[in-house]
């Protein structure tokens, strides 16, 4: 290609709607145009969830690592709509679906969570994602959502 | 894979997304016309065939894949031309 090496910055609160305290991508790595996009988040123990999950052992829950996967996800859905010209936006995405999601690893208090995400089938505004996410470059989970939209509120 | 184990299987995938039967799910019922069917159920129907039948199915594809008796149609001629 002939813009190798061009990577745009991706500023995460600029594509996405959640905040504190739901906000689960701190930082998106330089995005080279297509349909993958890898962005970082540092779990950490001063986060609510560990309030009560668990209190004598913290541990990352599950719910939320799809969670973290599903605002990268979301951060490329909304790329890609806006390098294709489709981005409406009286539309909002919302997860259809997860399919096939596995933990291989418990995520702790001090991990970074590195998730690769990929677009690989799209039907009108819906979008199935694929992904893995990384801990120190070992798989920690992997699976797929399926996103639609609803009409935004 | 036999015509009949193809759509045994299909049928079994749509039970799952419908909460049916497998016995009771019509063959040749069209799918938009089944409770909860939208869209974006469509896409994950296309997902667990994939899934089921190892086969990359392009969305394309969808619109010819209406019932359980086309979406099998559709399944042997992509895993014969495989």
């Amino acid at each position: 290609m002939s813009n190798e090496g061009l990577k745009e910055e991706i500023q995460v609160l600029d594509y996405l709607k959640q905040r504190f305290p739901f906000l689960m991508v701190d930082k998106v790595l330089p995005w080279e145009k297509g349909n993958f996009l890898k962005a970082i988040k540092n779990v950490s123990i001063n986060e609510p969830q560990f309030q009560g999950h668990f209190p004598s052992f913290p541990i990352f829950p599950g719910v939320l690592t799809i969670e973290c996967f599903a605002q990268t996800a979301a951060i490329l859905v909304h790329l890609t709509e806006k390098a294709e010209g489709t981005m409406r936006e009286d539309l909002f995405d919302v997860i259809g679906s997860v399919l096939d999601f596995r933990f291989l690893k418990p995520l702790f208090p001090g991990d970074c969570l590195e998730t690769h995400v990929t677009i690989t089938k799209t039907s009108g505004v819906n979008r199935i994602v694929e992904g893995k996410c990384y801990v120190a470059g070992e798989e920690v989970a992997s699976g797929k959502l399926l996103f639609g939209k609803i009409k935004a509120p | 894979m036999e015509a009949i184990e193809i759509k045994l299987k299909i049928k079994g995938i749509v039970a799952g997304m419908f909460d049916l039967q497998t016995d009771n799910i019509p063959e040749t019922k069209p799918f938009p016309e089944m409770a909860k069917y939208d869209s974006m159920r469509a896409l994950e129907f296309l997902a667990k065939l994939e899934n089921e039948f190892g086969v990359l199915i392009d969305p394309d594809l969808l619109q010819k894949m209406a019932t359980v008796e086309s979406a099998s149609q559709v399944i042997s001629e992509l895993l014969h031309v495989k």
